[in-house]
């Protein structure tokens, strides 16, 4: 129970380096200390709680080394987070667009793989580093194209299921 | 009035403003002192702190800001101990911070006290 609330601890600080791993030590110790003052037979998972709700949640502490370490972010808070590329949540969506059209144009079907295929590695890439507030963009720019690589890919199955059964 | 400090909700900013001094006067009145004595200190008025663990990343601060130091101690029940004590920057933070306390004391309560007109 322990090992796994430093688990956690360490995982929302984002990692054991630095600063990190002081506190983690710190975190390590005091609970070592508080664990101390009980007998062992009275250390039941009742009691660890008890020490580890005192403690805080793994959470609170993290947001306490944000708090107290505002240039050095958790790996819950990315440094790209802090830094939005929209441009790759609107050309994943542009992408997106221009594939929907090409496949819904009689002549250019054949075409709307690639602004497809485009748009899901801009629109996927964008949803990892953009802010949340263009996570929209980049989500409709990868539905689209999901969808035109998903009818190109019915099409072939269908097409090459048609030539073995005839 | 104060029946019920030990579950009192201390508004979050107002706390991170002043739990520097009060970490800072802890060690002055102690000397120095470990993580668990910290936490336990200000807890024993009131909860000026919310979880114990969230000292640890403000201490390691302090360290870095050059207000506190630290000196390891093994101890006989447990784990070795990391003490903490005030440097001569932290012992003029802590006159300034009581100087400020002293101020917005004199500033806020006749504001908080005043009778309505």
């Amino acid at each position: 129970m322990v090992s796994a609330y430093l688990d956690s601890v360490r995982l929302h600080l984002g990692g054991s380096s630095g600063d990190r791993g002081l506190v983690l030590e710190e975190v390590t110790a005091h609970i070592a200390e508080r664990l101390e003052a009980f007998p062992e037979s009275d250390r039941t998972p009742d009691a660890i709680m008890r020490i580890l709700s005192d403690i805080g949640s793994p959470e609170e502490i993290a947001a306490s080394f944000r708090a107290n370490n505002p240039t050095q972010l958790g790996v819950l808070e990315r440094p790209d987070a802090a830094q939005p590329t929209p441009l790759l949540a609107y050309v994943s969506l542009v992408c997106g667009v221009f594939a929907v059209a090409l496949v819904l144009l009689p002549f250019t079907r054949t075409f709307a793989i690639l602004p497809s295929f485009a748009g899901f590695i801009t629109g996927f890439d964008a949803m990892r580093k953009v802010a949340p507030g263009y996570n929209w963009t980049a989500r409709v720019g990868v539905v689209l194209s999901l969808t035109v690589l998903a009818m190109g890919l019915l099409s072939l199955v269908l097409t090459a299921l048609g030539s073995v059964m005839y | 009035m104060f029946c019920m400090i030990d579950h009192y909700e201390l508004s979050p900013q107002l706390r991170k403003g002043l739990l520097d001094g009060c970490v800072l006067a802890v060690l002055r009145t102690k000397g120095e002192a470990y993580g668990l004595e910290i936490s336990s200190a200000l807890r024993e008025n009131g909860p000026l702190i919310g979880g114990e663990g969230t000292l640890y990343p403000l201490l390691s601060r302090l360290r870095r800001d050059g207000l506190v130091e630290t000196r390891w101690e093994p101890s006989a029940s447990g784990p070795a101990r990391r003490y903490y004590f005030l440097t001569a920057a932290g012992t003029a933070a802590l006159d300034k911070f009581t100087a400020d306390w002293a101020f917005l004391k004199t500033a806020i309560d006749p504001l908080l006290n005043s009778p309505k007109d």
